[in-house]
């Protein structure tokens, strides 16, 4: 009974998945056609599906690309780059949409610090959580061994020991570190062509500055149908939501 | 004396700024020193620029001399002060030679002072052919019966080797200077512009170098200044312009070859300027009967050499092709031969040399072409004869020259082609246009968004971890302690013990074996206590027992119902009746639940 059960859980997860792989490679062909705008539509139906998958969000950013739709470009570029952070792809094309935008990007001030915050977000959230648990349970297999053993501990044994125990908790706090900015730092993208930002959430406000399509911001608080966003720069101003998407 | 030139320049400095408060007078004259001029006769023209205040800011007079030649200005200042009164005074002159004969006008010059311009009267002289000018004494002893005419003993002479020529063939002209005494600062004054001729300069005097020459039964000095090469460029009747030269003259009496007339009298010359004829050339158009269709412009006379190196090779290495056409004519008119490449040889632009020489007075050179063939396949190729067409204009025909064929044996079979790597024609690739890289392949299947910090079963698994390892720290020290703690032991044991002898006692109670029955109850429960007490069980009894339990602190009620079940299993061994079934329930039952409370207690 519980086999016949996992039998149709499984065959329904596999139509679906074949089902959602379809779609996309036939938004695929549809791209090669130069067909972008009906390619972007059928990408964005399998995004709905719930399929989160850096190839499938790589295209879609192409695809909103060739549509003359560079925020959503972006913006897609962005959410890909989550997903596979070191993909070759997924870099160029952002580092081309950003050039190609109306808002020019803030240099970076300091080389060091640039490269830390590359080291920082090199890993993806997934490969820190697995490497977490695998040295959790090297650190779990050490400590077992030791006590099983009923002869005194080796200098060698103790430093690998006290090495594995280190890098767990190395490895931890850089997770939980990771999962704090996930949680807490909400980044978004300009989708519209323009975007009045004005000094309270309201059209009556006023206008602080304006920011153009494919510039990243921070978001900062959501209230009724307006966001508090923050430029590179720090300097803060309240968008319709409409506006932004957030990654 | 300091003391006065300081008074005096006192002196200027109060007179020039109490100038500022006169009024501005200037006066602005032109003069020549003659009216009637020779051709070759230098003119001087002065202007002459007076004012009570500095001139030295003044800009140069615009003056109009387009029909003269014009040396100088040379300026003078002069500053003069009489009663008081400054005045400052600019001389510049000018040394004019006439290009033309007749009347000719010297325009008024024009002198922009403060906000006022001043104009000079125009001066109108009388130009004669040749010289008005009184020749030197001793050449006019020499010819004193000709007419004293300058042309007599200095004149240019322009010689062309030819009057008629084709279109593209050379014609030398020579420019030589004729004289018959001795000259100074010989220099061009104009040299011509060629129209219609592409020019090669052949020679061109550096100093005078004079040869004897009789003219019209005249001895001379003949010294060639210029020899060029014009080659025509298209047909039709061609004028050369004249070249013209300016020398200085010696003039004034004296001796010749006295030291005296050197030292004193050498300086007293003066500059005349001399113009070559100008020449008329006839240039023919090349016949248009018999001209081969390789033809492309070479005109003189060319000869062909090809050479190709190495002729065998493996497949893919470069032959190098050298084609040297050499001879005599314009080398600029000579293009490019083609080669004609059979196909499986690939064939780059070639690198051009040229050398450029002069044989007997004409023009002309080689240029070398270098060729580079790389053949892509292997076998025996050939490449066709290259052919060279010109035109001859001494023997008045076109010649074709053709090279031997070029046979290229390239060995081996044809290898992966990597042209590029003998550097004839790398170059960086170009970047014309950028775009965003193309999309991902299609997918067997896609990626469900998973975050496994935000699963559940992903922290349950971290949290076992930890708790798997706590459970085995007990289970190993728990086992640690059984193996060195016999007390621990015994009393970690002393309830399963009993339980088994209970259980025991409950199969001998289902075969009513009376006795046995309660011996096993009474063994349960002294083993049970000696265990839990750590004691021997061997000399345990009712007593003693009940003396460790008091000891223990276990209350007295609990103590009284274990002596009366020992006491009645005692008494049940050894009576004569056999227990009723009931009863032995009632003392297993009892049994077991002192065991329980014991348990707890001790």
């Amino acid at each position: 009974m519980l086999a016949l059960v996992l039998l149709v859980l499984l065959h329904g997860m596999a139509v679906a998945q074949s089902a959602t792989a379809n779609l996309y490679n036939q938004a695929n062909g549809l791209y090669s056609e130069g067909q972008f705008e009906a390619a972007r539509d059928r990408y964005n139906q399998v995004a709905e599906y719930g399929v989160e998958d850096a190839r499938l969000f790589y295209n879609l950013g192409n695809a909103h690309f060739k549509a003359g739709e560079l925020g959503r470009a972006i913006l897609w570029y962005e959410r890909a780059l989550r997903l596979a952070p070191r993909d070759d792809d997924i870099e160029a094309n952002l580092r081309f949409a950003n050039l190609v935008k109306q808002d020019r990007e803030p240099e970076e001030g300091n080389v060091v610090w640039g490269f830390l915050i590359d080291v920082f977000f090199f890993p993806s959230l997934n490969e820190l959580c697995l490497s977490f648990s695998f040295l959790f349970l090297v650190l779990f297999v050490l400590g077992v061994r030791r006590m099983w053993s009923r002869t005194a501990i080796s200098a060698g044994g103790l430093v690998l020991l006290v090495v594995c125990l280190g890098l767990v908790t190395l490895d931890g706090i850089y997770l939980g570190m990771r999962i704090y900015h996930q949680e807490t730092v909400e980044e978004g993208i300009i989708v519209a062509d323009q975007g009045t930002a004005r000094s309270g959430p309201g059209e009556e406000q006023t206008t602080v500055f304006v920011v153009h399509e494919g510039t990243k911001v921070r978001i900062a608080r959501r209230q009724e149908d307006w966001l508090l966003v923050r430029l590179i720069n720090g300097q803060g101003g309240w968008l319709p939501a409409s506006v932004v998407e957030a990654i | 004396m300091w003391r006065s030139a300081s008074i005096l320049i006192g002196w200027i400095l109060l007179c020039g700024g109490a100038g500022q408060g006169w009024a501005q007078t200037l006066s602005f004259d032109a003069t020549v020193d003659h009216a009637r001029y020779g051709q070759a006769d230098p003119i001087r023209l002065r202007l002459t620029i007076t004012a009570n205040e500095s001139i030295s800011h003044l800009p140069a007079p615009e003056i109009d001399l387009k029909d003269f030649h014009v040396e100088g200005p040379g300026v003078s200042t002069q500053m003069n002060i009489v009663n008081f009164k400054t005045t400052f005074t600019r001389e510049l002159t000018y040394t004019l030679y006439a290009r033309r004969t007749g009347k000719i006008t010297i325009g008024s010059a024009r002198l922009k002072f403060g906000n006022k311009t001043y104009e000079t009267r125009p001066i109108t002289v009388e130009i004669a052919a040749g010289s008005t000018r009184q020749l030197p004494r001793s050449v006019r002893q020499n010819s004193s019966d000709r007419n004293a005419n300058i042309d007599e003993y200095l004149f240019v002479a322009a010689r062309p080797d030819r009057k008629k020529a084709y279109v593209g063939q050379q014609i030398t002209v020579d420019y030589d200077l004729f004289y018959r005494f001795q000259l100074h600062n010989v220099g061009f004054k104009e040299i011509p512009t060629f129209t219609g001729f592409w020019v090669k300069e052949l020679f061109v005097a550096q100093q005078l170098e004079g040869r004897r020459e009789v003219v019209e039964g005249v001895a001379f000095n003949a010294a060639p200044l210029r020899r060029v090469g014009l080659f025509p460029t298209h047909a039709g009747m061609h004028r050369v312009d004249p070249l013209v030269v300016s020398c200085d003259v010696p003039q004034g009496p004296g001796r010749r070859g006295s030291l005296f007339d050197d030292l004193l009298l050498g300086r007293a010359s003066r500059t005349v300027l001399l113009s070559s004829d100008s020449l008329e050339v006839e240039v023919l158009p090349l016949p248009e009967e018999g001209r081969p269709e390789e033809f492309t412009g070479a005109v003189g006379r060319f000869a062909l050499n090809v050479q190709s190196q190495p002729s065998i090779l493996p497949v893919g290495d470069p032959v190098t092709v050298t084609v040297t056409i050499g001879g005599v004519g314009n080398l600029d008119a000579i293009e490019m031969p083609k080669i004609e490449v059979p196909p499986g040889i690939k064939a780059y632009d070639p690198k051009i040399e040229e050398e450029e020489s002069i044989q007997n007075g004409l023009y002309g050179g080689r240029r070398t072409y270098e060729y580079i063939l790389i053949p892509e396949v292997g076998g025996m190729l050939e490449v066709p004869p290259i052919r060279f067409v010109y035109f001859d204009p001494y023997q008045e025909m076109y010649r074709i020259l053709e090279s031997e064929p070029i046979f290229v044996n390239s060995q081996g079979a044809a290898a992966i082609q990597e042209p590029e790597s003998y550097g004839l024609s790398r170059r960086d690739i170009q970047v014309v246009g950028q775009d965003i890289r193309y999309i991902k392949p299609n997918a067997e299947g896609l990626g469900r968004g998973m975050d496994l910090y935000r699963s559940v079963g992903f922290w349950v698994l971290q949290g076992m971890l930890p708790l798997a390892f706590l459970g085995f720290l007990f289970h190993q020290r728990h086992r640690q302690r059984l193996e060195g703690d016999v007390a621990y032991a015994r009393r970690r044991r002393a309830r399963g013990e009993a339980g088994r002898r209970l259980k025991r006692a409950g199969e001998l109670l289902a075969v009513e074996d009376g006795g046995e029955f309660h011996a096993e109850i009474q063994r349960a429960l002294l083993a049970f206590l000696a265990d839990r007490l750590n004691l021997a069980a061997a000399g345990l009894t009712q007593e003693s027992s009940a003396r460790a339990l008091e000891a223990k602190g276990v209350e007295a009620a609990l103590v009284k119902g274990m002596r009366d079940l020992l006491a009645q299993c005692d008494f049940a061994r050894f009576a004569p009746t056999a227990p009723k079934r009931g009863e032995m329930e009632q003392v297993q039952a009892r049994a077991e639940k002192l065991i329980n409370r014991l348990e707890k207690v001790i």
